[in-house]
């Protein structure tokens, strides 16, 4: 099932050139699903259930005045229990790296994973997410860490996927950073 | 391949859709639909006719590319997918794999529930994570109450001089009878020993002041394991010498290993330092403690074998819990040494173990990513 922003149905999307495929990468439990489901769906749920794989959404976006599909692939967390498949990030035109504000760890696998994706597939528009903005009276994340990286000419912005604060934005950033 | 030899709704009960490729890229069903497959696309065509499931879901899209080296015989005879999730429009998410295959002429397309049992995986992995962030708030809290300690020792010192500056000026001026003067020496004594002993819990914080769980994994920053190795085999050796014990580091992996991990230098070279003082209270005198440091490609393993007895086989489950000891309590420890490294090899990705069966002494061992 495609969860759509636009009810038209092409014939064979593979034909289609204004497709886009952007991935979300991070480690689990940062909120990489709930991100998605806001920007899609425009929901949130606090039950929180494990991605295994990947699962696909797609959302059609205004880019520079043309309208681009988003296919978003949401992947699985990565982890000591679980491990990502480089296979997904195929034909990717950008990321999403998404860090948990809570825990000032999820920046550091945001970090690795970053240079792993560059390794796997080169160069590709990305931005930075630092996720639970809600809960900012116990990030760990400090200014300093996102002036660092801003330093290195990331683009860095704070979302929450609860009140849906910077989500919208984060995602359009992104796609109109896209090729 | 004959399909019309199988009863029709025989795939659809394995719940396995067999699509056969068509020109320009569409595939028609054989046999009936399973039923996830009717719930994940309701307007899939039973009659045979030619669609596109790449339109409805997404990653075959992705898979035909790679799909395409089976049917075009350039590849082995078939080519299972990684696995994907798929949610119907009742919100029900459905974990499918896809099979590519080329059987006689026929290019075949197989979808069905991953060969793994994935839903039980899946329960693993999220029961592991719930833990995972529990133990990270615990820890967290943790951090907070020994910043709390900190700060109560710290805020005694203010009251505590006042106090010996009215004792002195009291033993100074004299303003005590003889007989009270050795009261006010006694005095004196006791507020320099609490003086001396917040003066040392001041220390110890401020050598353990950063955060339990703060790691890097930025390689300017990251501790070098081999590094902290030398220096704590060097710092034990004058007690392995009082047993007649010596260590032996080994290192194995390309010339240029570079020994960096994720983790932070002062708590590594703690969790070096318990597991070598215990493998050095537990080898035998005028024995040999080993340390082998192996790349192992994303991460550095370090291993530590002494020559003791060894532990027993119904111990190495709980040798890593909160308080636990060894057999007979023989050493007196509080048991919280090898709780510290399990919990902080594991907050910086990391894992930790004791071999089993190894009955020429203990062999403790954890591995620690590499720093990017």
């Amino acid at each position: 099932m495609i969860h759509q922003s636009s009810q038209e149905v092409t014939p064979n999307l593979n034909l289609q050139m204004t497709q886009k495929k952007i991935c979300t990468l991070g480690t689990s439990s940062v909120g990489k699903s709930s991100l998605v489901a806001r920007f899609v769906k425009g929901i949130f749920s606090d039950s929180y259930l494990t991605t295994i794989g990947v699962k696909i959404d797609k959302k059609t976006v205004s880019n520079r005045g043309k309208k681009v599909d988003l296919l978003i692939w949401d992947l699985n967390g990565e982890d000591r229990f679980q491990k990502l498949s480089m296979n997904y990030l195929r034909g990717t035109a950008g990321y999403i790296l998404v860090v948990d504000g809570t825990r000032r760890n999820t920046l550091d696998a945001a970090i690795s994973l970053h240079h792993k994706t560059q390794a796997a597939i080169g160069t590709v528009p990305f931005v930075v997410l630092i996720n639970k903005s809600d809960l900012k009276d116990e990030w760990e994340v400090e200014e300093a860490d996102i002036a660092d990286l801003q330093a290195r000419g990331w683009t860095i912005l704070q979302t929450s996927a609860k009140s849906g604060t910077g989500v919208e934005k984060a995602f359009t950033h992104l796609a109109n950073k896209l090729t | 391949m004959n399909p019309v030899l199988l009863p029709p709704t025989l795939l659809a009960q394995l719940d396995i859709a067999v699509l056969q490729r068509k020109s320009g890229g569409a595939f028609s069903l054989i046999g009936e639909p399973p039923f996830w497959l009717q719930q994940i696309c309701p307007e899939l065509p039973t009659d045979g006719s030619p669609w596109h499931p790449g339109n409805y879901l997404l990653y075959l899209a992705h898979f035909y590319e790679e799909a395409e080296e089976i049917w075009n015989g350039e590849a082995s005879s078939q080519l299972t997918s990684d696995v994907w999730t798929e949610e119907d429009s009742t919100g029900k998410e459905w974990l499918l794999e896809a099979i590519a295959m080329k059987v006689g002429q026929e290019d075949l397309l197989l979808i069905k529930f991953p060969s793994n049992d994935f839903q039980t995986l899946r329960s693993v992995y999220q029961e592991a994570r719930d833990q995972s962030l529990k133990q990270y708030s615990l820890l967290k809290e943790i951090d907070k109450r020994e910043v709390l300690l900190h700060c109560t020792v710290h805020d005694l010192s203010a009251p505590l001089a006042g106090i010996r500056a009215s004792l002195w000026l009291m033993h100074e001026d004299k303003m005590v009878q003889p007989v009270g003067e050795e009261f006010l020496e006694i005095g004196l004594d006791q507020v320099d020993k609490m003086q001396g002993l917040i003066n040392e819990t001041l220390t110890t914080f401020s050598t353990r002041s950063k955060p339990l769980l703060q790691s890097t994994a930025n390689l300017e920053d990251a501790p070098d394991v081999a590094e902290s190795v030398k220096d704590v085999t060097e710092a034990l050796s004058a007690m392995g010498s009082l047993k007649g014990v010596s260590f032996r580091i080994s290192t194995e992996g390309p010339e240029d290993t570079a020994w960096k991990v994720v983790g932070d230098h002062a708590r590594l070279e703690r969790i070096l330092f318990n597991l070598l003082e215990n493998a050095l209270r537990h080898t035998r005198d005028e024995s040999m403690v080993v340390i082998r440091l192996r790349d192992e490609g994303n991460a550095i393993r370090v291993s530590i074998k002494d020559q003791g007895k060894g532990v027993p086989a119904d111990m190495i489950h709980k040798l890593f819990d909160k308080f636990a000891q060894g057999e007979g309590n023989e050493k007196g420890k509080a048991g919280l040494g090898l709780y510290f490294c399990k919990i902080t090899v594991e907050s910086w990705g990391g894992e930790i173990g004791c071999l089993p069966n190894m009955k020429d002494g203990a062999c403790f061992w954890f591995t620690l990513p590499k720093a990017a």
